[in-house]
Order: structure tokens, then C-alpha cells, then sequence
């Protein structure tokens, strides 16, 4: 008997013992099906299907998990939400808006936080776990970088993971903007003036796309089906893509004995893989839900519904699209005009500056190919500290975008270290130029410090 | 001649207890704690400034406002009928109110010439009114003393006043907040960086008598809302709202996190994520050698 036979048949003997029959009725019945169906050779492969072991392969985990439990959650809150800006008399249990006219959206929120049993608890579930998914996903991208996985034969599931980091954040955007309290709008406020500040088709395409000037009036009615059908369908269909074209070509794995681009070591999916990523799937679920119980977010009660003359501190995007907020907030405010033709400044950082970031990011398989002429299959990942290039060039990216999303707080920095805020702002402007390079070129020194030990004790 | 290979990974797998490779955990987990310091960095000032500004009792100040009503609660006990004004002693507020205001104001306060006085809930906002006077109404500071102003203020703001018409301010209090004041002190009341890098305050450290001296007055920056912006009734409302806030906000939804809004939720969020990756690690760590 062959070993994987023998561990077959323990595994099944340990089935049937757990269970406290000897004989199974699953057997017969397997047997029937697989008699009328076939298919048990392919199972018997897939089943033992190997995944590689590493901590840093849960991070997609995670992001698939939050994934389903905004999913789940989503449900729930679209029982509630009633997508529509006509105005109504606020008559629920919130007493500070005791009578005040708002829109249907946003008192269907109200009614779904304050007066729906657990509302509030699935509302807030929904709202952390999208903080966390998106930010699995970018640590998930950055771990690509890292560890050069975006080589051959994985080019094109790197481009559906950034198009997914693309369309996980711009439904945040959307999810954000569904309340009509005053942070949604004056977050939508900008999202007409970057839309508007686009050469020649701006002004055409922000009418397109909002229903007219700002404030439409029926811009919550486009967004919804959006948010919880055309986006949501589309991240499901790339997840869907993403996981097939990774079991088709297996998982990568750290370099390591034995392991090589033609052997995979590893933990088979059923029963230990399974079993543990279930875990860790509840496991996700219970933190998002633990901080939902315990932590307090988006009280759109508190902003009030958007009025388009309101206007408050500490208006800020959800994390994720604080790096947009922060290059948008450095710009200084140079207004181009050439004849008739005006470029506001906000087109710079909020069209060009993503285009210059996603471009490049899209395009890293080939930038790496090009570079190294590495154009062959690999399996086995690089460690950070076995190209210095390529790491010093993702931590410099990485300082780069910190400093991006700590200028989108800047106000708030400013204000609970008791800074000056133009002051903090301008040093923010010479960081956003000089410590990417700063961060990059020390990266790389100290790697090639590594670098050169590594290859003296490991080859 | 050298075809590449169609499928060049291979179905075949060799169990061997695998190593967990130290050069990107170093690196991550730097990372991580990296993220975590961050995290509290941003996340301190909310925990600080919930441990460190207890509630301020509303009536312990000189100029305190007369409210019954602790924070959260917009229907303060019932008033008692006012008494007629021979048995009043001099100097006490009804028989300065008799004296002075019921000609316009009605005897008890339900308006006749001059305005209803049943939503004027706060002796620190009828005093400055009786001191400089109103639009039709003449400034009564050279007519009574400091003592008449207060006790009049107070008879006004405790006897007068009418609670199911101060909860009715409440939601207009709530407008004019969100319009004239969150531009600086946020929706929320917590305050603000300015643009001179000087920063408004959060409004909810203060005694709300304090925060409403600031509406009428101005101070630093910040205008005077009396008078110019506001008439009585609006900054009474106005104050109401800011009851509601100070010195918490109601959020139902747990912690407050400081109410500075999506930065901290985003930190928070970040420590979210660090104890999920932190779980991932232990899972690793504890299924290695489970590989058969």
C-alpha cells in the first residue's frame, strides 16, 4: 500500500470513528454516485489539492472573508435602506432631529440604526469589515511586490488583484456616499469637482454621471444598484477568476528544502486546510463583529443629513481614499487657464496622480520582465532581501502612499497634536517629495548589507 | 530546441515539514508593528481625551445654565405654576420679571408685544438679552442691578420657559449648529484645525455655560453670534443642541473613538486587520509540522 493510499484509508476510518459508525452510510452512497457520475479520480486529486504554508498567504484570506461578511451583512441593511433623496418629516426616535426635513435615504438609515433590532450592529459589521478588506487587499498587493509573485505564469491574476484592489475601493466610495448625511455628501461634492475638472469632457461627463449640477436630486438612486449589484458582481466574478486561475496553477511558496519550481510542499485542503481557513473565516467574522459591539463608526446621526451649505471638520473619506483626499489637499491651488480652456488644480492630484500610481502598479509585471529579462515560470518566490531593487522600489512606494494618507488627516493630526495645520501641510509637500526616495535608498543599502551575508551562508 | 513546458508545475507533492522563512516575517512583521504604533499614535488622543475630560456638571458654574435637564434628556422635570406677584419678596426674579417684563411678555411669559419666553431655556442667554436689549426691546442695564439681571434670568429660564417647547428647539438648535458652528467645532462639537493654524476648540471640555459665553460674546477668532447671527430663540436653540453633544455625544454604537471621525476609524481598522494577520501567524505557527 502506497503511503498516500494508507493515509487515505486513515482518513476515512478517522471519519467513520468520529462519526461512531462502523460502517458509513456515505459509502454506498459515494459508491452509487460515483458509479452513475464518476468523477471520484478528479475529487480524489482536487481534494488533496496542496496549499503552501505561510502566514503571509492568509492575508488574500482575509480579504475574501470580509468579502463574504459584507456580502451577508449587505443583505441585511438592503432589507432597510430605501434609495431616494425625496424629502420627508423625521419622525423616528432620535429626538435632536425631532421634525426635521430630510431625505428618505437618509432616514432609512436613522430607522435602520436606532430603531431596527441589531441594525446598528450589522451596519457597523459592514462598515469595519470593509475598513479591513480593503486593507488585506493592499497588504495582500504589497506582499506581491515584496516577493515578486507577479511573475510568470501569474501576470494575468496580478492584474485581476489590482483591478479588484481598484473596484473593492470605489465601492467603499459608493457605500460611503449611500446615507446622505453629511459626509457622504461632501464627499460626492468632490467627486463632482474632480469628475467636472477633466479637459473638454468634464462638465459633459459629471452631468452624465451625477443627473445634472450638484446636488442631482437622484444621485443616491444611481449609486445604490451600483453599490449592491454592478460592482459587487463584478468583485465576485474577478474573485471567482482570481481563485480558479490559482488553483489551476497552484499557490507560489517560499523558497525552502525540498520545495523547488516543480514541487510544491505544503498543507492538503481536505481535511487540514479546510478545516483551518474555516476557522479562520469565523475567526474574521468574530473580530469584525467584536469591534462592531464595541466600536462606534460613522454615527451619521451625529453628522446630520447633507445640506449642500453645511459644512464640517474632520470631513475625511474613509481610509482607503484618504491618499486620494491627501494629494488633493497638497495641491497647491494653481488653476491653469489657456484661452478658454481652464484646468482647475484639483485635476492634477485627483485624475493624473491615480493614473501615474495605477499605470505603473498594472504594469509591474512587465516593468519586472523588462528589467531583470526574467521571463521564466516560477513557483518558488524571491524574498524581500534577495532583490534589493525591487523591495527598495515597493518600500519607497509604500512611504509614498503614507504620506499621501497622512496628509488626508492632516486637519485632524494637526489638531490633536496641537500643530499648525499650514505648517504640518507644508511639510507634508517637501515629504511627499522627499522621503519616497529617502525610504528607498535606505531600504536598498540595508538589503544589500543582507544580501551579501545571505548569499555567503545560505548558497 | 527548447519548447517551454505547458504546465511546468507539477500535480506531485513532497510532504516536508516546512519552514517558516524568517526574511519576509522579519520584514512584515516590522511592518505590522509599524502599523500597530501607528495605530495607537492616531487611536491615544481619542482614548486620552475620553479619559481625560470627565463630565462637566452643567449647573456647577456661577453662570450656570439653569437647566434641570442632564445631557441626553430634552424633558426636564415640570415647572410650578408662577405666583401672583403681591406675595413676591423684593429683589426675587418674578417680582422683577412683574415689574419690568410682564407688560410685553405677558404675565407669564406667553407674549404679547414682545415675544413668547417659553423656549428661553437659559439664564446665561436672557441675561445679555435684559442687559443690551433686543430689536423692539430697550437694554435694561441701567435699570436693574446685577443681582436683578441674574434673578430675573433665572426666574425666566426656570419658571417661564416651557420644556415641551425647548424640545421642539432642539432639531432647529441642530441646523443652525451644523451651519454656523461644525464649519470649525465639527458636527460633532470636538473642534478643529483653522486655517491660521489656530485650532477651534472642542466645545465639549467646557461648561456648557462657558460654550454659551463664547456663542454671545465671541472669543479669539470666533465672532459673536448674539445679536448679529442669532436672535434669543436661535441661540437657545443652539445651546439646546450643543446639550445633546456635551459632554457626549449619543452614540448608541459603542465607543466614541474621540468623534474625530473617519481618521481615527481608520486606525482603529488598522488594529483590526494587525489582529487578524496576528491570528494568521499563530495559525501558521501552529500548524506547522501538521503536514504529514
Amino acid at each position: 500500500m502506497s503511503r498516500d493510499r494508507r493515509q487515505d484509508h486513515d482518513l476515512k476510518r478517522g471519519l467513520g470513528n468520529a462519526f461512531g459508525v462502523r460502517r458509513s452510510p456515505i459509502r454506498p452512497a459515494a459508491r452509487w454516485l460515483d458509479t452513475n457520475l464518476g468523477g471520484s479520480g478528479l475529487l480524489r486529486a482536487e481534494l488533496r489539492h496542496i496549499f503552501p504554508d505561510s502566514w503571509a498567504f492568509f492575508l488574500g484570506e482575509i480579504a475574501m472573508f470580509c468579502f463574504i461578511i459584507l456580502v451577508a451583512t449587505g443583505i441585511f441593511l438592503a432589507l432597510f435602506f430605501q434609495a431616494s433623496e425625496a424629502p420627508v418629516v423625521y419622525d423616528g426616535s432620535y429626538a435632536p432631529l425631532a421634525g426635521a426635513e430630510i431625505s428618505i435615504a437618509y432616514d432609512s438609515v436613522l430607522e435602520l440604526s436606532l430603531d431596527v433590532p441589531a441594525g446598528l450592529l450589522m451596519r457597523q459589521v459592514h462598515h469595519w469589515a470593509a475598513l479591513v478588506f480593503v486593507g488585506a487587499l493592499i497588504i495582500h498587493l504589497l506582499r506581491m511586490l515584496l516577493t515578486a509573485a507577479y511573475r510568470r505564469p501569474r501576470r494575468i491574476n496580478y492584474l485581476i488583484g489590482v483591478s479588484l484592489v481598484l473596484l473593492v475601493g470605489m465601492n467603499g466610495l459608493m457605500g460611503y456616499s449611500l446615507p446622505d448625511d453629511l459626509l457622504s455628501g461632501t464627499g460626492l461634492r468632490i467627486a463632482f469637482s474632480i469628475t467636472e475638472s477633466i479637459p473638454f469632457i468634464g462638465p459633459a461627463l459629471a452631468t452624465l454621471l451625477f443627473g445634472g449640477e450638484f446636488p442631482s436630486g437622484g444621485l443616491i438612486a444611481r449609486i445604490y444598484p451600483v453599490h449592491i449589484f454592478l460592482l459587487p458582481a463584478a468583485i465576485a466574478g474577478l474573485l471567482g477568476a482570481h481563485l480558479g486561475l490559482l488553483w489551476l496553477q497552484r499557490h507560489t511558496q517560499f523558497p525552502g528544502p525540498g520545495r523547488s519550481d516543480r514541487v510544491i510542499v505544503g498543507t492538503p485542503m481536505v481535511p487540514a486546510y479546510a478545516l483551518r481557513t474555516t476557522g479562520y473565516l469565523l475567526m474574521v467574522a468574530g473580530v469584525c463583529t467584536a469591534f462592531a459591539a464595541f466600536a462606534q463608526i460613522n454615527p451619521v446621526w451625529l453628522y446630520g443629513p447633507y445640506r449642500a451649505w453645511d459644512a464640517t471638520t474632520a470631513a475625511q473619506p474613509d481610509w482607503y481614499m484618504g491618499w486620494l483626499e491627501g494629494a488633493v489637499r497638497m495641491m497647491p491651488g494653481w488653476d491653469i487657464q489657456i484661452g478658454g480652456l481652464l484646468i482647475p488644480a484639483i485635476f492634477w492630484p485627483a485624475v493624473v496622480l491615480p493614473g501615474l500610481i495605477f499605470t505603473p502598479l498594472f504594469l509591474v509585471p512587465w516593468i519586472d520582465w523588462v528589467a531583470t529579462r526574467d521571463g521564466a515560470f516560477h513557483n518558488v518566490l524571491m524574498l524581500p532581501g534577495q532583490h534589493p531593487v525591487r523591495s527598495a522600489l515597493t518600500a519607497g512606494f509604500i512611504a509614498f502612499l503614507t504620506v499621501l494618507l497622512v496628509a488626508g488627516g492632516n486637519d485632524v493630526f494637526a489638531f490633536v497634536y496641537g500643530w499648525s495645520q499650514p505648517a504640518f501641510l507644508t511639510v507634508l509637500q517637501y515629504l511627499f517629495f522627499l522621503l519616497p526616495p529617502a525610504v528607498a535608498v535606505v531600504t536598498y543599502a540595508l538589503l544589500r548589507v543582507r544580501a551579501r551575508r545571505w548569499a555567503t551562508t545560505v548558497r | 530546441m527548447s519548447r517551454p513546458t505547458v504546465r511546468p508545475w507539477v500535480r506531485d507533492s513532497a510532504f516536508v515539514v516546512p519552514r517558516p522563512s524568517r526574511g519576509l516575517s522579519v520584514c512584515l512583521v516590522v511592518l505590522a508593528l509599524l502599523a500597530l504604533l501607528t495605530g495607537l499614535i492616531a487611536a491615544a488622543p481619542a482614548l486620552a481625551s475620553t479619559a481625560a475630560s470627565p463630565a462637566p456638571p452643567l449647573q456647577a458654574t456661577p453662570a450656570g445654565v439653569a437647566s434641570p435637564a442632564g445631557s441626553g434628556s430634552f424633558t426636564p422635570a415640570a415647572t410650578p405654576e408662577p405666583q401672583p406677584s403681591s406675595t413676591f419678596p423684593p429683589g426675587s426674579g418674578a417680582r422683577v420679571y412683574a415689574e419690568n417684563c410682564a407688560g410685553c411678555h405677558g404675565a407669564k411669559g406667553e407674549g404679547y408685544v414682545g415675544p413668547s419666553l417659553a423656549p428661553a431655556g437659559f439664564a446665561s442667554l436672557v441675561a445679555p438679552m435684559v442687559e443690551q436689549g433686543g430689536i423692539n426691546m430697550p437694554p435694561f442695564a441701567g435699570v436693574l442691578g446685577a443681582q436683578d439681571v441674574d434673578a430675573v434670568s433665572e426666574y425666566v429660564a426656570q419658571e417661564l420657559a416651557d420644556p415641551e417647547a425647548r424640545t421642539a428647539e432642539v432639531s432647529p438648535g441642530g441646523d443652525l449648529f451644523r451651519l454656523y458652528c461644525a464649519g470649525c467645532h465639527s458636527a460633532t462639537g470636538s473642534g478643529g484645525a483653522m486655517a491660521a493654524g489656530r485650532n477651534a476648540p472642542n466645545i465639549r471640555q467646557y461648561p456648557a455655560a462657558q460654550a454659551l459665553a463664547a456663542m454671545i460674546l465671541g472669543r479669539g477668532n470666533m465672532p459673536a453670534f448674539a445679536g448679529n447671527t442669532f436672535d434669543v430663540r436661535q441661540q437657545t436653540a443652539v445651546a439646546l443642541y450643543v446639550q445633546v453633544l456635551a459632554p457626549d455625544p449619543p452614540s448608541p454604537g459603542g465607543l466614541g473613538l474621540g468623534y474625530l471621525g473617519p481618521v481615527t476609524e481608520g486606525a482603529v481598522g488598522a488594529v483590526a486587520l494587525l489582529l487578524l494577520i496576528l491570528i494568521g501567524v499563530w495559525l501558521a505557527w501552529r500548524s506547522r509540522g501538521a503536514t504529514p
